[in-house]
């Protein structure tokens, strides 16, 4: 009796001792991954993409700390929809297979990316055993999730084994997010001021388009063979266009019936005595006539917020020159670009001949302000 | 007192605001689940902020640890955040006054150190012309060219933003640069808004400026920018 009653009990305690065990080994087999600290999943901008874009193909920068000093073969990244459960679903539109191993550092490192299953890639190198502390690995190449702030999850898993088999010896979860991308959008007006007239003055030192003074603008002096007749017109422009403007000046020379007064072809000092219209933007000397006639471009270009010159053929003081179509004028001092507001004096000379044929000449001269946006 | 982590909605997939949870006389001002939530629940005449059985809520932090106290939890993370606009229209630009916009977007992260918001993106660009970023916070002048945001309310040059929602639980603030009314600034790259650590919903509101000058080249400016909330667990 006492032999089986000692039997009895010693079944129970293993029974016991088995139930034990089993407890045992289930909650250290439980409890057994540690939880990766201070870790993060950073969005890094792809090539075109921001990081936070919906389908952008971006990077992901992990950072964490391993807090285990054990053998590291593989680290697993396990994309998910939750951040927990045993189901992982990958998140819609999530592209791993593509993604390349960027930089990495930090107490282990020497790994090679296997991205073959999407959503699931993982680092892995020769085992071998680490201290504990950060790392930082970086996957080139992802494609973000399709859906726009969405939630997505990273469950990340190290592993003793190469190939992500066998249990965990850290784990850990960081949370990440994509985000709608704003675009801004906003116009600038585009804008061109331009004016003739006779005279034209400033208002508050900006030249003022409402003061040109429309009409017939006259010669200082009836032509003559032995003086230089003489008369000024002025003009202002300003515009924003990005590549700036180009003024031309159209029109006829002088006419008296079927009598001309011959356009200077070419630039040169007008000559007493000779047929010749001509036109410049400069401020010219007694050379030309007494007094002295026109003025620079006020105010004087500096290649920055005022750009307007006059051009070839019309500005050196003192030499005319006068084609129907010619460019007079430009935005392009340090270079074609916009220009605030600046006031163009144009002067005319006419030399005759003595047999230039009496009568009345007259032309009317366009002046065209072509800005390019 | 029990010391547990704080209870979140751990299946949260999406990071979709959901609508709250309301009837006439009654509502969730942040929807959670679990047996005892700890997120405040009102009506006119009533207010919770636990449930029964809680000795200690809320969130204590240093720089180097921190604990939620509350009910039963689970440590894994919780991130919601959410941009509320597309597109960001300034209408006209004039040398003459200020363009403005705004814009918001919303923050909610549990068991975490905290998070930071960075942006990313261009000023306005029309073809190869870029509106000048403002680079040191400061404030709109007109006739200048610059480009800034802040994320706060502002007066100048209109009353213009707000400063962070932070609802019931939300600590989430401005960052330097982006946090002082009427000042402005942009740099691609840059945090403008952070949290030392957990926190409820925060809403915040971008202000954007656009100065132009006579000279800014006529046509259509566009800017794309990228908002990115990185928390750490």
């Amino acid at each position: 009796m006492l032999q089986k009653s000692k039997s009895i009990f010693l079944v129970a305690v293993l029974i016991l001792g088995g139930l034990v065990v089993g407890v045992f080994s289930s909650l250290s087999g439980h409890v057994s991954a540690a939880q990766i600290t201070s870790r993060s999943l950073t969005l890094q901008a792809g090539v075109s993409d921001g990081g936070s874009k919906a389908g952008g193909t971006v990077n992901h920068l992990f950072n964490f700390s391993l807090p285990s000093g054990t053998t590291l073969g593989s680290i697993q990244f396990e994309y998910c929809t939750t951040a927990a459960g045993v189901v992982c679903t990958t998140p819609a539109g999530l592209v791993t297979t593509a993604a390349t191993l960027g930089t990495q550092s930090g107490v282990a490192t020497g790994f090679t990316l296997v991205n073959t299953t999407n959503g699931t890639p993982y680092l892995t190198r020769a085992a071998n055993t680490i201290t504990p502390g950060a790392a930082t690995y970086q996957l080139l190449g992802v494609t973000n999730p399709t859906t726009a702030n969405q939630t997505f999850f990273v469950r990340i898993s190290t592993f003793a084994s190469i190939d992500t088999t066998g249990s965990a010896t850290d784990t850990g979860t960081v949370a990440a997010a994509t985000a709608t991308q704003i675009q801004l959008t906003g116009t600038m007006p585009e804008s061109l001021v331009f004016c003739a007239g006779a005279t034209i003055i400033t208002t508050g030192g900006v030249p003022d388009c409402s003061t040109a003074t429309p009409g017939t603008i006259l010669f200082n002096q009836l032509f003559s063979p032995t003086d230089t007749a003489t008369a000024t017109s002025q003009m202002a422009a300003s515009t924003n266009a990005g590549s700036g403007y180009a003024i031309t000046v159209n029109g006829p020379t002088l006419t008296s019936g079927g009598n001309t007064i011959v356009g200077m072809g070419s630039s040169a000092l007008g000559t007493r005595g000779l047929s010749e219209f001509g036109v410049n933007l400069k401020a010219n000397t007694t050379l030309t006539s007494t007094p002295a006639i026109g003025t620079e471009v006020a105010p004087a270009a500096n290649g920055t917020n005022y750009r307007g010159q006059a051009d070839t053929g019309y500005n050196v003081a003192d030499t005319f020159k006068f084609t129907t179509a010619d460019q007079v004028a430009d935005s392009a001092n340090g270079g074609a670009g916009g220009s605030d507001a600046q006031i163009f004096t144009a002067s005319y000379i006419v030399n005759v001949p003595g047999s230039q044929p009496a009568g009345t000449y007259t032309t009317t001269l366009t002046y065209i302000c072509t800005p390019t946006f | 007192m029990s010391v547990v982590v704080v209870c979140v909605v751990a299946g949260t997939a999406s990071a979709a605001f959901a609508d709250t949870l309301k009837s006439p006389n009654y509502q969730f001002e942040e929807s959670a689940l679990g047996g005892n939530s700890i997120l405040d629940t009102h009506s006119p005449d009533y207010q919770a902020s636990t449930s029964a059985g809680i000795l200690g809520i809320g969130n204590s932090a240093s720089p180097s640890f921190q604990i939620n106290a509350g009910n039963t939890t689970t440590n894994d993370p919780a991130l919601a955040f959410a941009v509320n606009s597309s597109s960001v229209s300034f209408g006209d630009f004039s040398p003459g006054s200020t363009a403005t916009a705004t814009s918001s977007f919303q923050v909610l992260d549990y068991t975490s150190y905290g998070y930071v918001v960075q942006i990313f993106g261009t000023a306005p660009t029309n073809g190869a012309h870029t509106i000048s970023a403002i680079t040191s916070a400061t404030t709109p002048h007109t006739g200048v060219e610059q480009f800034g945001i802040n994320l706060v309310a502002n007066t100048l040059p209109t009353s213009l933003g707000f400063n962070p929602d932070h609802g019931q639980f939300g600590v989430g603030s401005a960052y330097t640069g982006y946090n002082t009314s009427n000042n402005y600034q942009f740099n691609s790259g840059d945090t403008v808004a952070s949290a030392p650590k957990s926190s409820g919903q925060t809403t915040y509101t971008m202000s954007y400026i656009v100065d132009v000058s006579s000279l800014t080249p006529g046509g259509n400016y566009t800017g794309g920018q990228t908002i990115l909330c990185t928390g750490t667990y």
